[in-house]
């Protein structure tokens, strides 16, 4: 995942890097469209799952005026492959640190918040079908992996899972299936003694 | 004082802004960003309820190394 040759250049602020302590980490850089949009990527440290730290991946824009920050906000600086392969090359880079890590990766517009809100301002005549704007985020991962699962699949594992907010099992990665979540580990820790 | 304020105020002197390198000058902007965000935790706070929740509900065992 760190073999894209279109990306934006990353910078990482992170104090004090340190493999022992379980960190967020973030990585900041602009996207160059129609305007230049400031972007944040986090990785959040949850917790410890099988003796190995779970991080949450968080990615969205900084309003710099609002001094706010954006997880749901749709840029339409039509840069989107490139800002998604950027994102993807800081996975690498969170692995070099925490070689045993688990990465979560959802999609703020799967929420039950996102979809209730959408369909009562629905401009895609969705009545009592599926929200057609919901899960739009995680289907680009999925995609991705998709299309690159017998690649990838020999550097990684994945795992899905098709339910939020429900006692649940994530699966080893099947393509094509509609998972809402998605989880990335590496099967060899880079630097093995 | 507002981000774009701040960023004004450092490249006030319109001579220097013109002499540093284009990817200086965003650096610099983007290290003031991180920053001002830096004790802001969690920076997206609805994907991070997501996660706490799954955290919260995923059985460990169905995510061991194959």
């Amino acid at each position: 995942m760190n073999n894209f040759q279109d990306t934006y250049p990353i910078v990482d602020f992170e104090p004090d890097i340190d493999q022992e302590t379980r960190n967020d980490y973030r990585f900041y850089f602009i996207s160059k469209g129609k305007k230049d949009i400031y972007k944040a990527i986090q990785y959040e440290y949850l917790e410890e799952l099988n003796n190995a730290p779970l991080f949450n991946l968080g990615f969205g824009d900084l309003d710099a005026d609002a001094e706010d920050l954006l997880d749901q906000s749709v840029s339409g600086n039509d840069d989107h492959y490139k800002v998604f392969y950027t994102v993807l090359n800081t996975m690498p880079r969170l692995f070099l640190m925490h070689s045993d890590a688990t990465i979560l990766v959802q999609g703020s517009d799967s929420t039950p918040e996102f979809i209730a809100k959408c369909k009562a301002n629905c401009t895609r005549g969705c009545d009592n079908e599926e929200c057609k704007k919901a899960h739009r985020r995680i289907k680009i991962y999925r995609h991705f992996v998709d299309k690159n699962f017998d690649t990838l699949n020999s550097e990684y594992d994945f795992f899905g899972g098709v339910t939020l907010n429900k006692y649940q099992n994530a699966e080893p990665y099947q393509k094509g299936e509609k998972y809402i979540s998605v989880l990335v580990k590496r099967k060899t820790p880079y630097y093995e003694n | 004082m507002k981000i774009n304020d701040e960023i004004k105020l450092k490249f006030a002197d319109e001579r220097k802004l013109k002499e540093t390198p284009a990817t200086i000058s965003q650096y610099e902007v983007l290290k003031l960003i991180a920053h001002r965000f830096k004790d802001v935790k969690p920076l997206f706070p609805t994907i991070s309820r997501m996660g706490r929740e799954f955290a919260a509900s995923i059985k460990p065992a169905s995510i061991l190394l194959k």
